[in-house]
């Protein structure tokens, strides 16, 4: 056999390897995007679907400042990461000493991950309850508060709490990455460092940050997309209340795609503004990448 | 391509419904007429099913008729859709969807061709209620069951602030006079009124739009003009922005949803709620009330006082299928007129299945043994109304508008004018697009029925 018809051989049998996968690929990711993308250029009228041109897009670019405004809590209620991140990693480097009942810790942390976002949210909607809920009956006990405080009755109080439990839901995951990370750190590093006199304060900044910078990153980037993607919980919990303030980008896109409340499904408007997320999605998670790029090559 | 796909499914689905239907697909045996009944309803199946037993054995026996009754799941729509599309479909059965979604598909037939002698025209109670049960001039079916709207209060907590547990509130000024004294006199523990606004449940039709007809006769939509006017949701939503003022409302509404708001009422947290009739059920099994509670006709402004019948939710039970041969018109129809006769009806009423349309089924039949259900089973003050047209609003619902009028961000004046601008606009769009004709749901001469 010549090696051309070797290559052939070895390409044809890759390519049947490939194939369920990038079947799986063309399927259930390029042609869903692509008809998503369509459907944002239609409208149902009269039971029939009609190609309408840019018209939703002047739409939600001109006429709806809802969305806008739920693009922007979107970005607020990512501002749980600046918690969110820090509180893992300490709890990772915490659990990676050898200290006592460390397994035991993992797991309960861990757990609200595994939990449905549905149940979390239920759970944090008692908690937050205006009427005999934990929260305010801790806050009245310890004299922080006079009143039962209306947790859902305000935008950023609703933001809070979506942020208080997306932080507690989320931690633990986040928590198992760089506790991932921090056990592929070679135990020779420490050691030396040990020998050559640096303490633990020196060793956590001088060995372990400047080697979690890598992971550090792909962990950012997942839990930036993550939570710009988020709506179960949110939908859940505070059900864009008060009046729509809370909405995300999801939930959005959510209520128009189905029936909710007294909105009728618009589902080429619901394509329409899913396209943009998905866009917007896009460009911060380029942006992320690009301005990041540098501080990679440790 | 859709024509092939419909084939396909109808070949490898047939097979399936022969087995659900037990293989009795057959119009015409020797001797009896086989009258086929599809439905979806699963909540009165026992007594159903035994009824149709019955009918089999001895009126059927005598007329020669069987009915074949078969009781289908959520895909419903999708079972009958591919029936009528092979021919196979069914005699009578419930529709799934609209009516004119109904007549357009061809899947129903008006009553006309086959009621010779007025039965129609003969019901004690109107059964052409424009593109509910009639379209287009046409009566397809009968409104027999509906939902109702009531207030549920608790008389006990009446009794405990002083208020007559007798005297339950008549006008919105009632239940804000009633709501401040219960909150007061319970030191904030108990609260006046509860509303969920958390799912819309607070405006979003039964607790809201659907309750204020009492007053106005109609709701959100003016028949006569042919446009929206959400002026009747005013004084509801004054009402609400009082209770709110006043703190007489349950903490935290704009989180409640509407299970919370009803397990609070039932513990006896509330003074008053909204309710609908599926909410008897709810307070006897679900959440038991631990209360004495009462049931009264929603209340209205005080203003117009109870002028006009309120809303009483219904579409039609029965339809007839569009492939009946003309050999089988005659057992249909005794089929038809049995399945909506005086006795089935009493029957679903007195096991408490169904709220009959008919005020004087429920007058003349046994109470029903279910706490609440023949308080929210009366229906003398109650009529179906006209159906409103379905838009596709840009921008805020009306639900959304008129909490943020209640939230303070407007006045409840300018939310009515908001929601009527966002709603009239959708509406000329609709009728641009030739998505809806107006001449459907506008009535020039529309007058809702006085109150008894």
């Amino acid at each position: 056999m010549s090696a051309i018809q070797q290559y052939k051989k070895h390409n044809r049998q890759a390519f049947l390897m490939v194939l369920p996968s990038f079947a799986g690929l063309l399927i259930f990711s390029f042609y869903t995007i692509g008809y998503v993308i369509v459907l944002s250029f239609t409208k149902k009228i009269g039971g029939e679907t009609v190609f309408v041109g840019i018209e939703n897009y002047i739409r939600l670019f001109s006429r709806d400042p809802n969305y806008w405004t739920a693009v922007v809590n979107t970005f607020i209620i990512s501002a749980k990461l600046l918690v969110e991140l820090p509180v893992a990693l300490i709890l990772a480097v915490l659990l990676n000493s050898k200290m006592k009942s460390a397994n035991v810790f993992r797991v309960v942390i861990f757990m609200p991950y595994i939990l449905s976002p549905v149940i979390i949210a239920l759970i944090f909607s008692f908690l937050f309850a205006s009427y005999e809920g934990i929260v305010n009956n801790i806050l009245m006990m310890l004299n922080i508060s006079e009143s039962q405080i209306n947790w859902f009755g305000t935008r950023w109080h609703s933001l809070s709490v979506i942020m208080i439990a997306s932080v507690w839901q989320c931690v633990g995951i986040n928590m198992v990455f760089f506790l991932t990370a921090l056990q592929s750190i070679p135990n020779e590093l420490y050691e030396s460092a040990a020998i050559d006199g640096a303490n633990s304060q020196q060793q956590f900044f001088r060995i372990t940050l400047p080697i979690l910078k890598t992971m550090t990153r792909v962990i950012t980037l997942l839990a930036i997309i993550g939570t710009l993607k988020s709506a179960d919980l949110a939908l859940v919990l505070t059900n864009g209340a008060p009046g729509g303030k809370s909405e995300n980008m999801m939930t959005f896109v959510f209520k128009y795609f189905f029936s909710q409340g007294a909105r009728i499904p618009q589902m080429g408007y619901a394509a329409t503004a899913g396209s943009v997320s998905a866009l917007i999605i896009g460009v911060i998670t380029v942006v992320y990448l690009v301005t990041t790029k540098e501080g990679n090559e440790l | 391509m859709k024509k092939i796909m419909c084939i396909t499914l109808i070949v490898f689905l047939l097979p399936v419904l022969g087995i659900f239907a037990g293989g009795s697909q057959e119009g015409q045996s020797d001797d009896k007429t086989v009258v086929n009944v599809w439905t979806r309803n699963r909540h009165d199946k026992d007594l159903m099913v035994r009824q149709v037993e019955k009918f089999n054995q001895n009126e059927g026996k005598e007329k020669g008729i069987e009915i074949d009754y078969q009781i289908y799941g959520d895909d419903f729509i999708d079972i009958y859709t591919i029936a009528f599309e092979s021919g196979n479909g069914p005699d009578i059965m419930n529709l799934e969807e609209s009516i004119s979604a109904g007549v357009n598909k061809g899947v129903i037939q008006p009553l006309t061709s086959f009621d010779n002698e007025g039965w129609v025209e003969n019901f004690p109670f109107d059964v052409d209620i424009n593109n509910v049960t009639a379209y287009q001039g046409e009566v397809y079916s009968i409104p027999q069951f509906a939902f109702t709207m009531r207030m549920v209060y608790n008389k006990d907590l009446f009794e405990a602030v002083g208020l007559d547990p007798e005297k339950p509130p008549r006008t919105y000024e009632d239940i804000v006079e009633y709501a401040k004294v219960i909150t007061d006199k319970s030191g904030g523990k108990k609260f006046g009124v509860a509303l969920p606004f958390k799912w819309g449940e607070g405006f979003w039709t039964w607790a809201g739009t659907y309750t204020v007809g009492g007053g106005f006769g109609r709701r959100e939509f003016d028949y006569a003009e042919g446009k929206f006017d959400f002026s009747p949701l005013k004084p509801y939503t004054e009402m609400i922005v009082q209770l709110k003022k006043d703190k007489s409302l349950f903490p935290g509404a704009e989180g409640l949803d509407n299970d919370t708001a009803r397990a609070q009422f039932a513990e006896g947290n509330v003074g008053m709620m909204f309710a609908v009739s599926w909410d008897v059920a709810v307070f006897n099994d679900q959440f038991p009330v631990k209360i004495d509670m009462g049931i009264t006709e929603v209340p209205v402004p005080e203003e117009t006082g109870f002028k006009y019948k309120s809303e009483l939710v219904s579409q039609g039970e029965w339809w007839l299928g569009s492939d009946i041969p003309d050999e089988k018109k005659k057992a249909v129809w005794e089929v038809y007129k049995w399945l909506n006769s005086d006795g089935i009806v009493t029957m679903k009423y007195e096991a408490a299945k169904n709220i009959p349309v008919n005020p004087t089924i429920a007058k003349n039949a046994k109470a029903p043994d279910v706490m609440g259900f023949a308080e929210f089973s009366d229906v003398t003050n109650n009529k179906v109304y006209p159906v409103v047209p379905s838009v596709r609003v840009e921008g805020d619902t009306f639900d959304v508008i008129f909490y943020n009028a209640v939230a303070g961000e407007y006045s409840v004046d300018e939310a009515v004018e908001r929601a009527n601008k966002a709603y009239n606009a959708a509406l000329e769009q609709a009728i641009n697009e030739g998505a809806l004709e107006i001449s459907d749901y506008r009535i020039q001469d529309y007058k809702p029925t006085l109150a008894e």
